[in-house]
């Protein structure tokens, strides 16, 4: 006879993410709404500015942040949105699941959520901007991925809260942007050296505030998760 | 009825009930206005320009004691989300509320007469290289999210809850700011200019002035918080009322 | 060459301004939640009577 146990919190929180990515999986709306922001934004900001004035190379970190910023919160808005219909979040609260595991759960499936949008949206760059692919572009997906667990730390976190309120889809972008301005402006400033030639050295200063922004928010948004669900 | 109880569970209201009684704007008040007045008066009219900025200066009079005013009210508001979550007192989260929208007021001061000088000493209405102003815009936003997050929560335990989690991570979230600020700067512009950009020398009469901008202000601050809480105490007293109501 | 005491005597005035709209809205809303605070308990008197 099978013993039924409560998995540990990092096991549950793997559960979790499977199950939000595998409804994403079957259904696959949020994902192509996603990805065709990106794409068709990264196409109309091309005719914001004067080709011939400025290459679009040095366009193309600044575009990069915009598209990700807003396509990360079309992610991270279906992320508790997702346990709102029938009341799935109820469901996983009576589960005998830490909070932390269901904080942790939401934040990884919105970080690989997000990656697999960037995972098209970063070629698409490339190709449009005529990024030259090698080693720049590497570190640039990095950084990415170093803004984009910052991101995810705190938008899944206030996409939790939001939810609960009356201006949903307006509050999370409210709370969450003011947040976003140390991760932007630090991995604005590395990918627009690295991108000129630059080496990351000069920008070293700036990645330590990207690491440490997510080590201290990581923590902050898993500790304060329990007090955003009801008690 | 005596007590007036609210919603989702907040322990019941411990406000004294004279303090509905009382006006919003009581004699403190009276005394922060006369002595902002007083220094209206002292600064524009008895107080020498400045050799360097000339009359531009004056602005400094009003301006920096609002920045002392926001951050003590800004302080206040991350203070009592603290004791909020540590000891679930409504007062707490209360008078977080009403200190955050007196933040906005005063920040909203600080940039607005930061920029009428910043145009007269800079040429300009606005730049980016500056710190602080910088600085102070993000932390605008941080407390305008901040009290659009209570605007939008009905429930008040929810409601107090939910904004002392913001405003922690808030505090969490200035030093980040300031360091990806102060690198960005220190980029654009040379670090001594920025930092202090011609600092004027002060005649002991402008001393004289500027601490007393100082107590002006910080008395304002105090008496707006007051009749903010005060606020807060007749809204609760309503939202009782209507529980109440809809309860029978 | 800009005017510096028009920019002076304009940011005393905005500054004055928003002080003085932050106490209006204060005393408007104050005065409104006690015309509602009469009302409800009016009301209350009404149904328990």
């Amino acid at each position: 006879m099978s013993e039924l146990r409560a998995p540990g919190t990092f096991r549950a929180a793997w559960l979790l993410a499977r199950k939000d990515l595998t409804i994403e999986f079957r259904t696959r709306t949020a994902f192509l709404s996603a990805l065709v922001f990106a794409i068709l934004a990264l196409c109309i900001f091309y005719f914001a500015w004067d080709e011939s004035i400025v290459p679009p190379p040095a366009l193309a970190p600044g575009v990069l942040w915009v598209v990700l910023t807003f396509s990360a919160l079309l992610g991270l808005q279906r992320s508790f949105g997702l346990e709102e219909h029938d009341r799935g979040i109820d469901a996983l609260l009576v589960s005998p699941v830490s909070r932390e595991s269901i904080y942790l759960g939401k934040a990884i499936g919105n970080l690989l959520f997000l990656s697999a949008v960037q995972a098209v949206t970063i070629p698409a760059l490339a190709l449009f901007y005529n990024l030259p692919v090698g080693q720049p572009l590497l570190i640039v997906s990095g950084v990415v991925l170093l803004a984009m667990i910052g991101i995810v730390a705190v938008g899944t976190l206030f996409s939790a809260m939001a939810v609960n309120t009356r201006l949903a889809e307006l509050l999370l972008p409210m709370l969450s942007l003011p947040f976003f301005v140390p991760i932007l402006m630090s991995a604005a400033q590395i990918s627009q050296r690295v991108l000129a030639g630059r080496p990351l050295s000069e920008a070293g200063a700036y990645m330590k505030i990207l690491i440490s922004f997510d080590l201290v928010f990581i923590v902050a948004c898993t500790l304060a998760f329990p007090f955003t669900l009801e008690e | 009825m005596t007590t007036v109880p609210l919603r989702g569970g907040l322990p019941p209201n411990r406000e004294p009930q004279t303090l509905e009684a009382k006006p919003i704007f009581d004699w403190f008040f009276g005394v922060a206005v006369l002595a902002v007045i007083a220094l209206y008066i002292r600064a524009l009219m008895f107080t020498p320009a400045d050799a360097l900025q000339g009359v531009a200066q004056k602005i400094y009079y009003i301006h920096i004691p609002a920045w002392l005013s926001a951050y003590i009210a800004v302080g206040i508001t991350a203070l009592m989300s603290i004791v909020f979550l540590w000891l679930h007192d409504e007062r707490a989260d209360r008078l977080g509320e009403a200190a955050a929208e007196v933040g906005l007021l005063f920040l909203t001061v600080g940039l607005s007469t930061g920029m009428f000088w910043g145009r007269v000493i800079w040429g300009a209405w606005w730049v980016w290289w500056d710190m602080r102003l910088t600085l102070t815009l993000f932390l605008w936003f941080v407390v305008a999210a901040y009290l659009v997050l209570r605007g939008a929560i009905e429930d008040p335990s929810m409601r107090a809850r939910y904004c002392a989690v913001v405003a922690i991570l808030a505090a969490l979230l200035i030093p980040f700011i300031h360091l990806s600020v102060y690198l960005f700067a220190a980029r654009l512009h040379p670090m001594p200019v920025v930092l202090k950009p011609s600092e004027p020398s002060l005649s002991p009469q402008m001393l004289v002035t500027f601490l007393s901008g100082f107590v002006a202000f910080t008395l304002l601050c105090l008496a707006l918080i007051r009749a903010r809480y005060r606020l807060g105490v007749l809204r609760d007293i309503v939202a009782g009322l209507e529980m109440d109501g809809d309860v029978r | 060459m800009i005017d510096t005491r028009s920019f002076m005597i304009a940011a005393y005035t905005v500054a004055s301004a928003i002080y003085l709209a932050y106490f209006a809205s204060l005393w408007l809303r104050a005065r409104r939640v006690r015309e509602k605070i009469a009302v409800l308990r009016e009301n209350d008197n009404g149904r328990s009577a």
